[in-house]
């Protein structure tokens, strides 16, 4: 804005004359509080069309001649800025520069991006605009194999791949302290188990939750009931890892005790059914009554209500495969156990607990941690695939010549480890823990990982010749 | 004797001329000249006669019943001519009358589909193999990387066969819920490498509506060599639909999971109606869903008996019902089976 001047005729506007790399400056009345000569701003020019079907003409305000629009936030949709404030640009960039350049937003619309997503990772259903948000509908059948996809992070993961972004790192920040009271935890048969994290809070006054909570439930297909439970599920659809809280005064001890549940042993479930369970299932207990039966569904008799004002938050990894015969069995399936089945990365746990923690302190001020966090594994250290890759094997069924560079980038998008071995062609590849509990193993599985990031419609189409020179024998 | 020969002659001749039908005259030849019949009589009475009398007797016997013989030949002659005579005039037949139309048989629209994809797949080198309908566990779904407990079975709802034997290695039988085994099946026979397509029908025990059918034909392809690749997938595709629908399709691949390929691809092709622009038949996506595909997963390959370092290739199940309502805009899948003749002939 090389000039700045007030309206003639009107006391709220201004004139100015602003620099978009050209010979002539350009003359724009302009209503902003915050305007200064010499600010850098987004200029919509005559022939543009903004949201809302807002088609910028050569216009004439108050007497003075007017070519194009300064722009808000608002009217960019990039944001909120303060009342009746044009955006102010921090760049160096030159007059001139298209603002998505500036901006550095080398922009897809919700549309590409849901085509891009079902290109490279699941099918898309259907791009909805709801309350601010772009939701993406997504073909639970595309997802079976993919433990990792069940929450919003991993599908983040994959956008940030194919997209070559850099993926925020899931790190709540919450400190836990080094005494105070916690959940002691008796494991009595360790197969059904793979970790489990238990935290107590204490200050807890149960409400509704505020409305960006609700709203982003909502639109993900799950109903708000009060601000510890829809954390948990918050945390479940975020991170993919299903939680549960109890009430610590119905639990009435601090000490936990996961078993397999005697035959005909009942458990009246939060959907205020019945269900009678058998040796084969596994719960988690208050030393006498079930609690929970695991990765399906918590009892009616612990959960939270408006009297709760201790909790006990809970992230389990169970048995994939007993939660499905359970689920199977007792006729129930569940957000969790839907996701349980698919065999989830046990390393969720601790940080689902933390980032559940986080929320909690945050909506709820009142809340404070009331000692260290338990973790229970049975394992020592997660066993993590490590698997050679013959970059001329993946050359030769993808179809197109693979660089060792090129498959390292694409492998290292997705969270892999990647050590090129010298010359060899070979690469030594890591499994990341989100992909080893199930749909990583063996060389061809990496082959799609690089295919797919490649991209299909990538690939050359060789035409193939309908006048084979042999004679065919056939069956019939 | 000569008195009796004389008036049995006159007896039998009157008989045999008043004989109104040809079971009449039989009777009457019977009576006079069968084996127990008055003629024979007198022959038999010859032992009692003196020599001369004998032979005098002897050429008058036979002459009467040579006349008898004579009389019933010519009788029969007049009753049949009489018997042809009354159906030449009661009977009549035009052959200048037009003939009746029987209804011919033809060939079922699936078959009619069935044919071109099994001619354009020759025409590209591939064989048409065959493989049994009903299958057992291990080739159903053990060969095909899916065990027992894999929730791939979920979302096959199998007809199970009651044999009440299990056999060690492959379980129970059932009807193939897929042409799939056959890629393990023919790999066994046959090695690599291949090159085949197998069209078959198979079965899902599941309710039935216009997009599903319990009994429906899928179309396995296998292509199997040292250096087969997705890009060739993509390449033998589009030149068969190219070729099928006689126009230029396009194919398109995306992530799809099947435990028997890895990796695995959902392939979509150019939608017909709007050549990619988007329209209300492809939801405006552009494109049609059509198969599940994938390069050859090692553990199948080696179930069929081939080196999975030396070989490699793709594999494809593609429904030939999808394939032929799309041809024909045919709206609701049950009418292949339903048997109802305004339907099939109008193909």
């Amino acid at each position: 804005m090389r000039t700045l001047e007030q309206h003639p005729n009107a006391d709220k506007l201004k004139v100015a004359r602003v620099d978009v790399g050209e010979k002539e400056l350009l003359q724009i009345v302009c209503g902003g509080t915050n305007l200064e000569q010499g600010h850098t701003v987004a200029l919509a020019l005559v022939g543009s069309v903004l949201a809302g079907n807002l088609k910028i003409e050569p216009v004439s305000i108050r007497g003075v001649e007017s070519r194009g629009m300064i722009c808000a936030l608002e009217e960019l949709h990039l944001g909120k800025g303060g009342p009746k404030e044009i955006m102010v640009l921090d760049t160096k960039a030159k007059p001139g520069t298209p603002l998505a350049d500036a901006l550095n937003l080398k922009g897809h619309s919700p549309e590409e991006l849901g085509s891009l997503l079902t290109l490279r990772t699941a099918e898309v259903e259907g791009v909805e605009r709801l309350a601010g948000d772009i939701v993406f509908e997504i073909d639970n059948k595309s997802l079976t194999h993919r433990p990792d996809l069940w929450g919003h992070y991993g599908m983040a993961r994959e956008f940030a791949a194919f997209l070559k972004k850099k993926l925020k790192p899931y790190k709540p920040t919450v400190s836990f302290p080094k005494k105070g009271e916690q959940i002691k935890v008796v494991v009595q048969d360790k197969s059904i188990i793979r970790r489990s994290s238990f935290v107590i809070m204490q200050g807890i006054r149960v409400e509704e939750s505020p409305q960006w909570i609700k709203t982003r439930l909502q639109s993900a297909g799950v109903r708000p009931v009060n601000n510890i439970v829809d954390v948990t599920n918050y945390v479940m659809l975020e991170l993919g890892q299903p939680m549960h809280a109890y009430d610590r005064h119905v639990v009435k001890t601090d000490k936990i005790v996961l078993r397999r549940a005697h035959d005909g042993e009942a458990i009246k479930a939060i959907d205020h059914k019945t269900y009678t369970l058998t040796a084969e299932d596994s719960i988690i207990t208050n030393g006498e009554k079930p609690l929970l039966i695991t990765g399906i569904m918590g009892g009616a008799d612990s959960e939270i209500s408006r009297k709760t004002n201790e909790i006990i938050l809970e992230a389990g990894s169970w048995d994939p495969v007993r939660v499905r015969k359970t689920s199977v069995r007792i006729g129930l399936r569940s957000d969790s156990s839907q996701r349980f089945e698919k065999s989830l990365d046990p390393e969720m746990t601790g940080v689902a607990v933390a980032r559940a923690v986080e929320i909690i302190l945050k909506i709820c001020p009142s809340a404070r941690i009331a000692g260290p966090m338990t973790d229970v594994r049975t394992y020592k250290k997660l066993k993590l695939p490590r698997i050679l890759v013959d970059l001329e094997k993946v050359s030769r069924m993808i179809g197109v010549e693979i660089s060792a560079d090129r498959a390292t980038r694409h492998l290292a998008s997705l969270g892999f480890t990647v050590k090129q071995k010298g010359v060899s062609k070979k690469l030594e590849v890591t499994v990341p823990s989100h992909r080893a509990t199930k749909d990583i193993g063996i060389e061809a599985d990496l082959v799609e990982e690089i295919a797919r990031m490649y991209g299909y419609e990538n690939l050359p189409s060789p035409r193939f010749t309908l006048n084979f020179p042999k004679k065919i024998k056939n069956a019939h | 004797m000569r008195d009796t020969l004389d008036q049995l002659q006159k007896q039998a001749l009157s008989e045999i001329e008043a004989a109104k039908d040809k079971e009449a005259l039989y009777k009457v030849e019977v009576a006079y000249l069968g084996r127990k019949g008055a003629l024979t009589d007198i022959f038999k009475q010859f032992a009692t006669l003196p020599v001369e009398e004998k032979k005098t007797m002897g050429v008058l016997c036979n002459e009467a019943k040579n006349t008898l013989m004579l009389a019933v030949e010519k009788k029969t002659a007049e009753l049949e001519n009489k018997d042809l005579h009354a159906r030449l005039t009661s009977e009549h037949l035009d052959l200048t009358l037009p003939g009746v139309k029987r209804p011919a048989g033809h060939i079922h629209p699936l078959s009619q589909v069935q044919h071109e994809v099994e001619e354009i797949f020759n025409q590209m080198g591939f064989s048409v193999m065959d493989g049994p309908e009903i299958e057992s566990e291990y080739y159903n779904f053990e060969g095909l990387n899916i065990p027992e407990h894999h929730p791939a079975r979920d979302m096959q709802d199998t007809f199970f066969i009651e044999t009440g034997v299990t056999d060690k290695k492959h379980g129970r039988l059932v009807l193939r819920t897929h042409t799939s085994p056959v890629q393990v099946r023919t790999l066994e026979r046959f090695g690599a490498p291949m090159r085949a397509i197998v069209p078959g029908r198979t079965f899902r025990n599941e309710a039935t509506d216009a997009s599903h059918e319990h009994t429906f034909h899928q179309v396995e392809g296998l292509m199997v060599d040292t250096h087969i690749s997705i890009a060739d997938l993509k390449g033998v595709m589009q030149t068969f639909l190219s070729r099928l629908f006689g126009k230029d399709v396009l194919v398109r691949f995306r992530p799809g999971y099947f435990p028997f390929v890895e990796p695995g691809m959902e392939l979509d092709f150019s939608c017909l109606l709007c050549d990619g622009k988007g329209c209300r038949v492809c939801k405006h996506t552009g494109w049609m869903e059509f198969m599940g595909c994938g390069m050859v997963h090692p553990s199948v390959l080696r179930a069929g008996g081939v080196d999975e370092r030396k070989y490699q290739g793709w594999a494809f199940g593609l429904g030939l019902e999808r394939l032929a309502m799309m041809r024909y805009d045919i709206d609701d899948i049950r009418l292949f089976q339903g048997g109802d003749l305004r339907f099939l002939q109008q193909f």
